[in-house]
């Protein structure tokens, strides 16, 4: 069997591509905010000794 | 028995001794190398004190006893303090810190007799290899299983880097060190010519991308927030940080092998995966450094400070520099010069070693219930002579480097080479003494957080600290609030 390696190589490039755009997409968005900044306090919901 | 949970910190405290400790340990190698280089009688021609049964020496106890046992303790004690739980099973924990400490007794045996696999930061022989692979396995165990007894619902962005250079370091370790043994200090590795060295360097470049960068990124989001007393700059760009530090880093192997064997299309991906890397990189050194932004005053008074945010600004350096030699044309100047020493140095020495500095000068206090170190002022002193040993240290070596690579590349015009080699390592001499000045410097400073740690523990017995509930915030949402919010992590 032909397997044309050319096409396989650019649209597994174009799907990462896609992916990381939703990555920084689904990062931004404004339905996270809430969740991220409770999240970067995390390392301070203890006492300090 | 008590009833409420403590943090379980003696393997945090064991290990973070061990680090001062293995770090004086593996940089006097460091110094001893440097010095045979000028003063070659210095091996006194005794064979397991040669440089290059010293030289392997060297780099595996900076790296994995030294940098190991760092990653050990702050994993260890970041994964409880943001997870509200007691780190998993006390006894296998144990395991890990005895085990590793066997495993680096057996490498300063072993490499001096000259037992050797033969593969740069993978030498050690197979018997050592097998019981790394147990202790790593034991590591996971007590890692992850901490994380799924976690009582908060989110897993904090500094485990996510532990976790990536747990998991990697298992699949490169197995897979490089697979050989087939001939005795019990003798094995022979299972791949052959090119794809050997493919292998290697697939390995050999992660355990820089890995164990020596995501492990320590991980450090640095935990660790730089608690001693600023300021949340992380960006959450969210620590979330894609991750995910594209950890998908672009794997593919980088390839760029230790340019005009070689190796096909020409695998180190084209090689160099461009490195020069991909430059985007995350000074991502997570942007968020590292701005996350003082509004207490910049800080650095001011605050030498644990100034060794972090001093160690991002060489993370940030050397992960310039890195992308830039990786370029085929730049690699042609620099490959097998010591512009190559002068750069993992400053990785190694700016960026992991002054992180870890910070960073147990923040741990060390908290683990035996002091309010801080012995001495702030030792700290700056410290903080100083670090500064400046790097500086000379890798300075010396970038002028080495590229004076070698072009007397290397230098033909007359008959076509025949204007210097022999041992012309390069005359006129690379004088700069193998400013190197030994800088390593040497460097090394002092270690003595000094040797002695400022002394009389910080000195005569305390440690008390266990309860586990605090989380804040209702990053308490677990119920199952009802789940299934309505649709998916949530």
């Amino acid at each position: 069997m032909h397997v044309n390696w050319e096409a396989v190589s650019s649209a597994v490039t174009v799907v990462w591509f896609l992916a990381f755009v939703a990555l920084c997409l689904w990062a931004w968005s404004g339905r996270r905010r809430k969740d991220f900044d409770a999240a970067a306090r995390l390392p301070f919901d203890e006492e300090e000794r | 028995m008590s009833l409420t949970e403590t943090y379980n910190d003696k393997v945090v405290r064991q290990f973070a001794i061990m680090t001062v400790v293995w770090g004086i340990v593996g940089m006097a190698v460091g110094v001893l190398i440097a010095a045979q280089l000028y003063w070659p009688a210095l091996n006194f021609d005794i064979p397991w004190l040669t440089y290059s049964r010293l030289r392997p020496l060297h780099t595996n106890a900076v790296i994995f006893a030294f940098g190991g046992s760092a990653l050990f303790a702050t994993s260890y004690y970041c994964v409880q303090r943001t997870c509200h739980v007691r780190l998993f099973s006390d006894r296998l924990a144990a395991f890990t810190f005895w085990g590793w400490q066997t495993v680096i007794v057996a490498a300063a045996i072993s490499l001096p007799l000259g037992m050797t696999q033969g593969k740069e930061y993978a030498e050690l022989e197979w018997p050592i290899d097998v019981l790394i692979t147990i202790v790593w396995v034991a590591y996971a165990v007590v890692f992850f299983a901490t994380i799924a007894r976690r009582r908060v619902q989110h897993i904090y962005v500094a485990n996510w880097f532990y976790a990536s250079f747990i998991i990697t370091i298992a699949v490169l370790h197995v897979f490089n060190n697979l050989a087939i043994p001939v005795s019990f200090t003798k094995s022979y590795v299972i791949y052959a010519g090119s794809i050997d060295a493919m292998m290697q360097w697939w390995y050999g470049h992660n355990a820089v991308g890995f164990f020596l960068t995501a492990g320590f990124l991980g450090m640095m989001y935990y660790f730089v927030p608690k001693q600023a007393q300021r949340p992380i700059y960006s959450y969210r760009l620590s979330v894609v940080h991750f995910w594209a530090l950890i998908s672009v880093y794997i593919w980088a192997g390839p760029h230790h092998l340019h005009y070689t064997s190796l096909p020409d299309w695998v180190q084209s991906i090689g160099m461009v995966f490195s020069l991909l890397l430059l985007a995350p990189s000074w991502g997570g050194m942007i968020n590292g450094i701005m996350t003082l932004s509004g207490a910049w005053d800080k650095l001011r008074t605050d030498p644990i400070l100034k060794f972090m945010i001093v160690s991002l600004s060489f993370y940030g350096m050397s992960t310039f520099e890195g992308p830039m030699m990786s370029i085929k044309t730049v690699n042609a100047l620099s490959h097998y010069t010591d512009w190559v020493i002068g750069h993992v140095h400053s990785g190694a020495l700016g960026w992991v070693a002054m992180m870890t500095i910070g960073t147990m000068y923040y741990l060390i206090p908290r683990l035996f219930n002091r309010q801080q170190m012995y001495s702030v002022k030792l700290i700056d002193v410290h903080f100083w002579t670090s500064t400046i040993g790097v500086v000379l240290y890798i300075s010396a070596m970038w002028i080495a480097g590229v004076m070698q690579g072009l007397m290397w590349r230098a033909v007359n015009d008959d076509g025949t080479l204007t210097y022999s080699f041992i012309e390069s390592v005359k006129a690379t001499y004088p700069f193998y003494l400013v190197r030994l000045m800088g390593g040497a410097l460097f090394f002092s400073g270690m003595w000094i957080m040797a002695y400022n740690v002394w009389m910080t523990i000195r005569g305390v017995t440690p008390q266990a600290v309860p586990v605090p509930p989380p804040a209702p915030e990053h308490a677990p949402t119920p199952v009802p609030a789940l299934a309505a919010s649709g998916v949530r992590s």
